[in-house]
C-alpha cells in the first residue's frame, strides 16, 4: 500500500482520535551527477558497483585531490563516506607508503566503518590491512597493526592515550596523508573543546614526523559547518553542503498523543509502529531512553507476527551487528532505537521513521528524519509529540519546526579548565618549544604549569615534570566511568552506566534485555555488579527521582546592584526514593528504594531573588516557581553564546526557598568538579541577565516556547513554568541591577 | 589565588590523588599492610633527611662532578667498588655443540649428526651439505658476538641459557649494568642512570644524575655515551622498561637513538631459574631470599618519584641521597645475582 493510504487508514483505527496535527510534504528532489578524475581501478569499481558519483561527491572528490581540508554536511544516505574513501583509495593505490586515519566518536562507529572499507578494499585488490584500533584491540595484535596497517580507525578517546606512546607510531604518522573525523557535529561544547586540542596535540606530532596530513571533516547540519571545522582543527575548511543525492517524496506528520488521553504516548508509539510494520513499512522509531527502547519493541511486537527488535547502547557488538544486518536486508521489519542509530551505522533507508518525543536539537530530527527514505521510494516521517510545553509547542508551531535553524555547534578554546591539562599533555609528548603556536597562544596558561610544576621550563622547552599520567588529568567527557554489571546466570548480559543502573537495575527492578525480561535479584553498589533473573511478568518498573544542590563552599560573592551574586562549589544529587510498578500506563504498587543518593561535586554560580519581587509576583496571582524556573531555563539557553559551551554541559537549579526567603537560581557545570562555564557565568552575570530579560521580554510566544523558557533537557519536563512572573521577576531584578 | 593558578593546581592533584591511592591500597581488607608500614617508614625517612640536610648544598655533601656538555651541564660520579663480576666460563665448542644453531637443523638431523661424529658446528663446517652454513654460525662466534647474540634470538627465547653462555665469550670490560630511576612508568622524566662495569680492579659505578629535569637531556646523552663504550647490557626488567625508557626519553628530545647492544635481562632468567623459591620476583625480595642483601633505611622504589619531587621542591640533598644509594645497590645486586643464576643454570645446583 502506498504511504498516503497508510496514513489515511491511521484514522480508521479505533484509538485514533485526531492525532494528526500536521502534515507536511517534503517534496521530491532529482538527483545531479558530476565527474572528477581518479584511477582507472576506481572507476571501474564504481561501475561493478553501479554508483554514479553525485554532484557534491564529485565536488568533494576535487576538492579532496586539489589538496584542500574538506568540511562536508550533506545527509547520512547522501555518500558522504564515498566521497572522502574515494580519494582516500586513489591515494593508496598509487602511493604505497599512504596511511589514512579515521576518527569517529564511538566504538561501534568505527566497527561498521571497518566493514564498508574492507569491501572497498577487497574489491579494489588492495592490501592496505585496515584495522580498528581501541580499547578492545588486544594488546598483542597493537604493534602489528601500528606497524602494517595503511588504514587505522579510531575515537578520540583512545587517541587521547595514544598519543604520549608516538615513537610507536612513527611509521604511520610519518606516512599519514588523511585525517578523517566523522560525525563532527558531536564535537560541540566541552566534549568539543577537548577534541579540539586533541587534534592540537596531533596536529605537533603529525609535524614532529614530517608530515602533514589533509582533513576531512563531516557532520550533520549544523548552523555553522566552516566556523566549526575552522575551531576544531585549526585550519581553513572548504565547504560542501547542498545534497544533490535523489530524494523520494517524504510526509512529516506531526502526531498529539494528547487528543487520545486513554492512551499514553509511549503505547501510540508503539500502535504506529506495529501499524506501519503490518503495512509492510520497514520502521525505525527513535526513543529517548534505553528502557523505552526495550518497551515500545516488546508492545509493538505484540501487535504483529513481523520480527520487531530494539537497538540500544549497552548490547553487546555481535547482538548489535546482527540487527544492523537484519535491518540491511530487510529481515527485521522494525527497530526502537536510542539515538545509537542515529549517528552514520549504515543500515540502508527505511519505510518509515518514527521520532517519538522531541530529540532536543533541531540537527538531532533531521538526523533521524534521515534514516527514513530509500532512492526513489516515497517515506514517512512521524513526530511523537510527549506532553510537555516544549513538544506540544512544535506541533501546534509547526513552521517553528521546519524553519528553524540547525543548533550551532560551539568550541571554547580559551577555558583554561580545559586547555591547560591537554597542555599537560602536549608537554608529556613533547617538549613545547618556544616559538611553537601552542605556546604562543597559551603563554599565560603554560606559565601558570611552570609556576606550579605540572611542567618545567628547560633551554629543550616546557617539559612535563609530574610524577602522574598527564592524560589522566583529562578527561574528555563527563560520562561517568563507574559501570555496572549485569550477570544473568553467571554471564555477563550487558554493562551500563550508574545513573542507568540506579534506575533500571536497582533490586527488583524489571530489566528489558532484546524483548526478554529479566528481575533484579541483587544490586550489589560497591562491587558493581547485579544480578538478574529471567522472569517473564507483566509489568514493567519506572524509578522515581529527586534532584537536590548543596552549597558545600562559596569561593567568590559580589553585589551586582543590590543582588547578592555568588560563585562556589555545590553538590547535585539525584535521590532515587521509589519506584512504580506499571502496566502500560497504569500504576499497580508504589514501592521504597534504599539506595544511597547519586552525588558529584561541581562549580556554581548562583543568585538570590528578594522576598519582596516574590511576594509581588504572587500577589498578582503569578507563580513564583514557575517564574524563577522559566528564569533559570532562558539563563541556559543563553549560556552557550556566552561561555562558549553546550547547553548539555551545564545544569540548572531553582528554588523558591522555605520561609519566605525569596528564591535562589543556580547554574552548575555539569562536570565533576567544574570545567569553568559557571565561574564564566559568574563573571557576566549582569550581562547575562540583562540579555535574559530582553529575550523573554520580547519574545512573541504567549506561554513559552523554545526560543525563550522551554528546555529540551528540563528533568521536571518544563514544569512549572510561568513566563509572565519570569518578566515580572527579570524586570524588578533589572532595577536592582540597574541594567 | 587567580584562576589559571586554581586550574594548575587541580592539575597536580591528579598526583595526590594516585599518591593517596597507592597509600590506601588494601585499605578495606587489612589495617596494616606490608605496604603501608613500609610506605609510612619511607615517608618518615624523608622527613627525617630533610631535617636532617636542610639547607645544605648536594654537591658538597657527595662525590658528584658538575660537567658540562653540548646538551647542558649535568651531573657524574664514578666511584671504584672493590667487588668483581663473574661470569661463566663458557667455551665456544660448548655453545657451539648445538648443531639446531644452523639453519635446517632440527632435532632428528642434530642427533642423526651426531651420531656421525659431528659433535659441533665447529667439526661440521667441513660437512658436505651443511659446511656452508656451519661456518657462518662459526664466523659469528669467532666476530663480534652481537651476531651471535642475532642468531641465538632466532631460535631461542631470551631466558634460554644459552644467552647465559653465550655472555661468557665477551670480555668482563664489555659488560653493561644498568638500572635508571624515573618519575613515573609511562612518559615521565628520567633523573638518575647507573652503569656499573668491570674496572681494571674491582668494578667501576658510575651515576649519571639530572640536578634538575632541565638536566635531563643532558644526562641521557652522557650515560648514552658511556654506554655505547660497552658491549653488552645487562639488566634486571631492562629489556622492557629500562631501554625502551632511555630511547623514549631521547626521542622525546628529537634524539632518534637505539641501543642495538646484546642484552642480558635476568629478569627472565629469574623467573624461569629462581621463581620457584621466591614469593615474587622484584629486585628487592630475591635479594633478601636469594642473595641474602638486607638493605636499611631503603626508599621502595615506587616512592622514588616523591624522593625526587620532595628533593627538587624543597631544594635538599637529603632526599635524594637515599635515592643514589638505592641504584648503587641495585646495580650491585644486579652483579650478584648474575653469578646467582649462572650457578644455578648452568653448573645446577650448588
Ligand atoms: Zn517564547
Ligand atoms: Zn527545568
Amino acid at each position: 500500500m502506498e504511504i498516503s493510504r497508510i496514513v489515511e487508514s491511521l484514522k480508521d483505527q479505533d484509538w485514533y482520535e485526531g492525532q494528526i496535527e500536521h502534515l507536511e510534504l517534503l517534496p521530491e528532489r532529482k538527483a545531479e551527477y558530476g565527474q572528477a578524475n581518479f584511477d582507472e581501478r576506481i572507476k571501474s569499481f564504481l561501475e561493478r558497483k553501479g554508483l554514479d558519483l553525485f554532484s557534491h561527491q564529485s565536488r568533494a572528490i576535487k576538492l579532496i585531490n586539489e589538496g584542500r581540508d574538506v568540511i562536508i554536511t550533506t545527509p547520512t544516505a547522501s555518500g558522504k563516506t564515498l566521497a572522502f574513501n574515494v580519494p582516500v583509495f586513489d591515494r593508496m593505490l598509487n602511493d604505497s607508503d599512504s596511511r589514512a586515519l579515521y576518527i569517529y566518536p564511538t566504538k561501534a562507529l568505527s566497527q561498521d566503518q571497518l566493514e564498508t572499507i574492507k569491501d572497498m578494499e577487497a574489491d579494489l585488490g588492495l592490501d592496505l590491512e585496515p584495522r580498528v584500533y581501541d580499547g578492545d584491540t588486544p594488546r598483542d595484535q597493537r604493534p602489528g597493526i601500528r606497524k602494517r596497517s595503511r588504514i587505522i580507525l579510531t575515537n578520540p578517546y583512545g587517541l587521547h592515550h595514544y598519543l604520549e606512546w608516538h615513537h610507536k607510531w612513527k611509521d604511520f604518522f610519518s606516512n599519514l596523508d588523511f585525517v578523517i573525523m566523522d560525525e563532527i557535529h558531536s564535537y560541540r561544547g566541552v566534549f568539543g573543546s577537548n577534541v579540539a586540542m586533541l587534534v592540537r596535540r596531533m596536529e605537533r606530532i603529525f609535524d614532529h614526523y614530517g608530515s602533514d596530513p589533509q582533513f576531512i571533516l563531516s557532520s550533520a547540519t549544523i548552523a555553522n559547518p566552516l566556523e566549526h571545522s575552522r575551531k576544531l582543527v585549526g585550519r581553513e575548511f572548504s565547504l560542501i553542503s547542498e545534497d544533490s543525492s535523489f530524494r523520494g517524496r517524504k510526509k512529516f506528520l506531526f502526531w498529539n498523543p494528547l487528543t487520545n488521553p486513554d492512551n499514553s504516548a509511549h503505547n501510540q508509539t508503539s500502535k504506529l509502529m506495529a501499524h506501519f510494520v503490518n503495512h509492510d513499512l520497514q520502521t525505525l522509531c527513535f526513543t529517548l531512553s534505553r528502557r523505552l527502547a526495550e518497551l515500545i519493541s516488546e508492545w509493538c511486537s505484540g501487535r504483529t507476527d513481523a520480527p520487531v527488535r530494539a537497538y540500544r547502547a549497552g548490547y553487546r557488538p555481535e547482538e548489535r551487528r546482527e540487527i544492523e544486518e537484519g535491518l540491511r536486508t530487510g529481515e527485521i521489519r522494525g527497530v526502537s532505537a536510542t539515538n545509537a542509530l542515529e549517528l552514520g551505522v549504515d543500515i540502508g533507508g527505511l519505510d518509515a521513521v518514527i521520532i517519538s518525543g522531541y530529540p532536543g536539537t533541531i540537527t538531532s530530527s533531521w538526523q533521524q528524519a534521515g534514516r527514513a527514505g530509500r532512492g526513489r521510494e516515497d517515506s514517512l516521517v512521524v513526530l511523537v509529540g510527549f506532553e510537555n510545553p516544549l513538544d506540544q509547542f512544535f506541533l501546534k508551531h509547526p513552521r517553528e519546526f521546519f524553519d528553524r535553524e540547525h543548533e550551532h555547534a560551539i568550541l571554547d578554546l580559551d577555558n583554561p579548565n580545559i586547555t591547560m591539562g591537554h597542555l599537560a599533555c602536549a608537554a608529556t609528548e613533547l617538549p613545547i618549544r618556544e616559538g611553537e603556536d601552542l605556546r604562543q597562544t597559551y603563554s599565560g596558561e603554560i606559565d601558570a604549569l611552570i609556576d606550579n610544576d605540572v611542567v618545567q621550563d628547560t633551554p629543550n622547552g616546557a617539559v612535563f615534570s609530574g610524577t602522574y599520567r598527564a592524560s589522566g588529568a583529562v578527561k574528555l567527557d563527563n560520562i561517568n566511568e563507574t559501570t555496572v554489571k549485569i550477570i544473568h546466570n553467571g554471564k555477563l548480559l550487558e554493562t551500563m552506566d550508574l545513573a542507568q543502573a540506579y534506575r533500571e537495575a536497582h533490586e527488583n527492578a524489571t530489566l528489558l534485555h532484546q524483548g526478554k525480561t529479566y528481575i533484579v535479584k541483587d544490586f550489589d553498589l560497591e562491587e558493581g555488579v547485579a544480578e538478574v533473573r529471567w522472569k517473564e511478568v507483566d509489568y514493567f518498573t519506572q524509578a522515581i527521582s529527586e534532584s537536590d544542590l548543596e552549597i558545600t563552599r562559596q569561593l567568590e560573592k559580589k553585589k551586582a546592584g543590590d543582588v547578592v551574586v555568588s560563585f562556589g562549589e555545590v553538590s547535585v544529587s539525584e535521590h532515587y526514593s521509589h519506584y512504580k510498578e506499571k502496566k502500560y500506563d497504569r500504576v499497580l504498587d508504589v514501592h521504597p528504594l534504599e539506595l544511597p543518593p547519586l552525588e558529584f561535586d561541581t562549580e556554581c554560580s548562583w543568585f538570590h531573588v528578594p522576598e519582596s519581587i516574590l511576594t509581588n509576583v504572587e500577589e498578582k496571582g503569578l507563580g513564583a516557581r514557575g517564574g524563577l524556573h522559566a528564569i533559570e531555563h532562558a539563563i541556559i539557553s543563553l549560556t552557550p553564546f556566552y561561555a562558549m559551551c553546550d547547553r548539555w554541559d551545564i545544569g540548572g537549579f531553582s528554588a523558591r526557598n522555605p520561609l519566605e526567603e525569596g528564591g535562589s537560581i543556580f547554574i552548575y557545570d555539569a562536570y565533576e568538579g567544574g570545567i569553568g562555564i559557571a565561574d564564566e557565568v559568574y563573571e557576566l552575570l549582569e550581562n547575562l541577565l540583562e540579555r535574559t530579560y530582553e529575550l523573554v521580554m520580547d519574545c512573541d510566544c504567549e506561554e513559552g516556547c523554545p526560543s525563550c523558557i522551554y528546555s529540551p533537557k528540563c528533568g521536571n519536563d518544563n514544569d512549572p513554568l510561568d513566563k509572565e512572573a519570569a518578566v515580572y521577576i527579570l524586570e524588578k531584578l533589572g532595577e536592582r541591577f540597574v541594567y | 589565588m587567580g584562576k589559571l593558578e586554581r586550574i594548575a593546581k587541580k592539575i597536580g592533584k591528579v598526583r595526590k590523588a594516585s599518591e593517596a591511592n597507592l597509600s590506601g591500597r588494601g585499605r578495606n581488607k587489612n589495617h596494616s599492610s606490608p605496604y603501608e608500614s613500609q610506605h609510612s617508614i619511607a615517608s618518615q625517612l624523608k622527613e627525617d633527611l630533610l631535617n636532617e640536610y636542610s639547607g645544605k648544598d648536594f654537591l658538597s655533601e657527595t662525590e658528584f662532578e658538575r660537567i658540562s656538555t653540548d646538551y647542558g651541564e649535568t651531573l657524574h660520579l664514578r666511584e671504584a667498588v672493590d667487588k668483581s663480576l663473574v661470569t661463566p666460563d663458557s667455551s665456544r665448542p660448548e655453545i657451539l655443540s648445538d648443531l639446531k644453531l644452523v639453519y635446517g637443523i632440527g632435532s632428528v638431523r642434530e642427533k642423526e649428526l651426531k651420531e656421525k661424529g659431528y659433535d659441533t658446528v665447529e667439526e661440521l663446517v667441513d660437512h658436505e651439505k651443511w659446511g656452508e652454513k656451519a661456518e657462518t654460525v662459526q664466523d659469528l662466534f669467532r666476530g663480534e658476538l652481537a651476531g651471535a647474540y642475532d642468531l641465538l634470538r632466532r631460535w631461542k627465547s631470551l631466558s634460554h641459557p644459552s644467552f647465559l653462555r653465550l655472555s661468557g665469550l665477551f670480555e668482563k670490560k664489555q659488560f653493561a649494568i644498568v638500572d635508571i630511576e624515573t618519575l613515573g612508568l609511562s612518559n615521565q622524566p628520567v633523573f638518575l642512570l647507573g652503569l656499573a662495569h668491570t674496572g681494571n680492579s674491582g668494578m667501576v659505578v658510575h651515576q649519571f644524575l639530572a640536578e634538575d629535569l632541565d638536566q635531563e637531556l643532558a644526562t641521557l646523552i652522557n650515560f648514552s655515551e658511556h654506554l655505547d663504550e660497552r658491549e653488552l647490557i645487562l639488566t634486571y626488567n631492562g629489556k622492557n622498561f629500562d631501554i625502551p625508557y632511555i630511547e623514549r626519553r631521547l626521542a622525546y628530545y628529537g634524539q632518534r637513538k637505539k641501543f642495538p647492544h646484546p642484552h642480558l635481562d635476568l629478569y627472565l632468567f629469574t623467573r624461569k631459574v629462581l621463581g620457584h623459591r621466591t614469593r615474587d620476583c622484584k629486585l628487592g625480595t630475591i635479594e633478601q631470599s636469594v642473595l641474602g642483601v638486607e638493605r636499611d633505611l631503603d626508599v621502595p622504589s615506587s616512592m622514588v618519584p616523591d624522593f625526587y619531587s620532595a628533593y627538587r621542591e624543597e631544594k635538599n640533598p637529603g632526599p635524594l641521597l637515599p635515592i643514589l644509594a638505592h641504584n648503587r645497590q641495585d646495580l650491585l645486586s644486579l652483579a650478584d645475582l648474575y653469578r646467582e643464576l649462572i650457578e644455578e643454570a648452568l653448573h645446577g645446583n650448588k
